[in-house]
């Protein structure tokens, strides 16, 4: 895990406040956390007080602009509960919870994080792949010597739909997990941010497409497969047909050489 | 063939799900008429509009519960049917002396960890009792669980005194009476309703009262408002009679059949004729009378100045013996202003029914805690609807009837005579739902069995 120090708002300057230049965040440590394939920039700021009465709103609004500022496509969702509130993008996210419930929090929504990157990758290796049906799909009704050529990019993606269908499979259980009762903080958290991104209903489409796939490139593999076992049958089919050609040749050779011999009385 | 005449009694959820089951599931003519004595169908599902902005709220039953995780939903599925748009229900927030207990941390932190200890105890004992599928089936069950325990003798277990205080004022608005007034059963339903594996809670996006209103459209019944009926019996040809009196006149009318589809409360308000009948609607009444109170006192805010605490659609407030609040406006996206509904229920809810109108707003005004905000200064509108009695609490160690017993009180002479109710099921909707749909497919068999069947 990296860390460093980094300015509050999204012009890369410390985050004033009303131009008053009470400073709402100031110079605070960024972590820059691995999750999944992608990295997610957080901070964490303990609240003033353990009720979450706080007068925090500066320091929230502040670290809502700052989560805005990392222009993804996904606007930020801001999840307020019982005096903890987590601002989260997929590429930046801030927590603001009492001190006793930081670790707790942070967790969960590293959790999240990893979960909905995750999915993020999975999603578009769908995309990826759905964007190659086309071209593909005519593979999984023939497959001949015309086609040689894409047998290798067709294996490819047969691999990816299978480790695609694979990775799905592995990750439904953290996103489809039951919610927590008596709830925590930590759990609520988590399970309002997964439903806030519709983390549930993503696995759905995901694996929706994934089923696509599945169809086309276990066809595509399957016709792969008959085809060369008729390439090795036509082999073979030949092998025959060459011998049985020389055992002929032998057979007309011998008969005409006993034709040419004159028999002794 | 004359169509077979069915009364219902009652314009209620009851008597409108009734009617449009049979209405479905008969395979012979019926003619349908339902009889209810207010100015319209619907009876406990209400959504009015306030008076200084057209601002929706509900008034009665806030809440339909979701059973789709455990099994099959019979409410969800009509509520699907009829096309209505839903959205999901959730608060786990008590106020308890002005302090927010909104997870099992916060009990940790804010009421000890004997007071946590005592609350995980507490959950391990209720699931350890009921499975999500036991919880599921619980209503249909002759026997409820053997349990001859008052709910209270459970609460008494519970230690520290901050546990025991935090899970009653979680538990009250839904038990609506007192722990001593209800069976361990219920009492551990009623907590176990707020766990999701257990069920969920919706609404109607739009008001709940869309749900009767979508019923009353699809009925072809003929429907008598303002027309309550004071005496059902059995006439000499063998035929039921079911007196009214519309306009200040008494009218009679014979029927193949009859449904009344009343609240418990009402009951009694009908002469059942007969010796045999009206003895058994007299023991139906002992076994089932067992009242329980709500009362809904609802505010409109100038804004929702609580929720820079509490972000919950209901929370639990430690007054009125416990009460939850609604934030009403959160069911509306798009809402500028904010609706809180106090739901008091049991003692408190019948002691303060007494009260006038604006002793009840001023009293749910001053029973917000300081650090929600100022509720007067954003006050605009109060209103108060009372419910005495409109429930059922099943008692400490009551037995539930077989199913059919419940719903056909005397089967010997007036075996076509039935009775609808959420008091007996689960006091829910979806427990008014269930008896209608066990009394329609009855009566559904019964017209198919041919002439003799439903007569």
């Amino acid at each position: 895990m990296i860390r460093r120090d980094a300015p509050m708002d999204g012009n890369g300057q410390p985050v004033r406040h009303d131009g008053s230049g009470q400073e709402v965040l100031g110079q605070v440590r960024v972590e820059e956390v691995p999750v999944d394939d992608a990295v997610l920039e957080l901070v964490v700021l303990p609240a003033a007080d353990a009720d979450g009465t706080r007068d925090g709103e500066g320091q929230e609004a502040a670290a809502l602009a700052w989560v805005a500022a990392c222009r993804t496509d996904t606007p930020p969702v801001q999840v307020p509960l019982y005096g903890t509130t987590v601002i989260w993008s997929p590429s930046r996210a801030a927590i603001l919870a009492p001190h006793a419930a930081l670790v707790a929090v942070r967790e969960a929504l590293l959790d999240f994080a990893r979960c909905d990157a995750a999915l993020r990758r999975l999603e578009g290796e769908a995309g990826l792949l759905l964007g190659r049906l086309d071209e593909d799909a005519p593979c999984a009704v023939e497959f001949d010597e015309r086609h040689i050529e894409r047998q290798a990019s067709l294996e490819e993606r047969f691999r990816r739909s299978v480790r695609l269908r694979a990775d799905l499979a592995d990750l439904a259980p953290a996103v489809l997990r039951p919610p927590v009762h008596p709830p925590t903080l930590a759990a609520q958290l988590g399970e309002r941010l997964r439903e806030r991104t519709r983390l549930a209903d993503r696995l759905e489409f995901v694996q929706a497409k994934a089923d696509v796939l599945d169809r086309v490139y276990d066809l595509c593999a399957q016709r792969v497969g008959d085809f060369a076992i008729a390439r090795r049958h036509l082999r073979l089919e030949w092998v025959i047909i060459v011998l049985l050609a020389a055992e002929l040749v032998v057979l007309l050779v011998e008969v005409l050489a006993g034709l040419g011999t004159t028999p002794t009385p | 063939m004359h169509p077979r005449r069915i009364a219902i009694v009652g314009g209620g959820p009851g008597g409108l799900f009734t009617a449009w089951l049979l209405e479905r599931m008969a395979s012979r003519r019926i003619e349908l008429t339902i009889y209810e004595a207010r100015d319209r169908v619907g009876g406990k599902v209400l959504t009015p509009s306030f008076d200084s902005a057209p601002v929706r709220y509900e008034a009665g039953a806030a809440e339909f519960y979701d059973y789709s995780a455990v099994d099959e939903d019979p409410l969800r599925h009509a509520v699907a049917m009829l096309g209505l748009p839903t959205q999901p229900l959730g608060g786990s927030a008590v106020l308890l002396d002005d302090t927010v207990v909104g997870t099992a941390d916060d009990v940790h932190d804010r009421l000890g960890p004997a007071a946590h200890a005592a609350l995980l105890a507490f959950d391990e004992r209720a699931k350890a009792a009921q499975s999500p599928r036991r919880f599921y089936a619980s209503g249909f069950d002759a026997v409820a669980d053997g349990s001859s325990r008052r709910f209270d003798a459970v609460m008494d277990a519970v230690h520290p005194p901050a546990a025991r205080r935090y899970l009653e004022t979680m538990l009250k608005s839904d038990l609506a009476t007192e722990p001593c007034r209800t069976s361990t059963e219920y009492g551990l339903q009623n907590y176990l309703m707020n766990d999701p594996a257990y069920m969920g809670l919706y609404c109607i996006s739009g008001g709940n009262e869309q749900l009767v209103q979508a019923l009353a459209a699809r009925v072809a019944a003929s429907v008598r408002l303002q027309e309550p009926v004071m005496a059902i019996g059995r006439t000499a040809s063998g035929s039921l009679w079911v007196e009214s009196r519309r306009g200040g006149q008494t009218l009679v009318e014979a029927f193949d059949t009859v449904i009344v589809a009343l609240p418990m409360a009402h009951l009694p308000l009908v002469r059942f004729v007969g010796g045999r009948l009206e003895a058994a609607l007299a023991a139906h009444c002992a076994h089932h009378a067992h009242p329980a109170h709500y009362l809904r006192v609802t505010i409109l805010f100038d804004r929702p100045f609580w929720r820079r605490r509490v972000r919950d659609a209901f929370f639990m407030l430690d007054r009125f013996g416990g009460c939850c609040l609604y934030d009403e406006s959160a069911r509306d996206p798009d809402a500028t202003h904010g609706v809180l509904g106090w739901l008091i229920a049991g003692t408190a809810a019948l002691e303060s029914c007494a009260r006038s109108d604006d002793e009840l707003v001023a009293l749910a005004l001053d029973s917000l805690p300081a650090s929600l905000g100022d509720g007067r200064a954003a006050f605009r509108e109060g209103r108060v609807h009372r419910w005495p009695g409109a429930v059922s609490a099943l008692p400490g160690g009551e037995r539930l009837a077989p199913v059919d017993q419940r719903h056909r009180p005397e089967p010997i002479d007036h075996p076509d005579l039935f009775l609808v109710g959420d008091y007996l099921f689960d006091s829910t909707l979806n427990g008014v739902l269930d008896s209608a749909s066990h009394v329609a497919g009855w009566v559904a068999a019964r017209l198919a069995e041919g002439p003799g069947g439903a007569a």
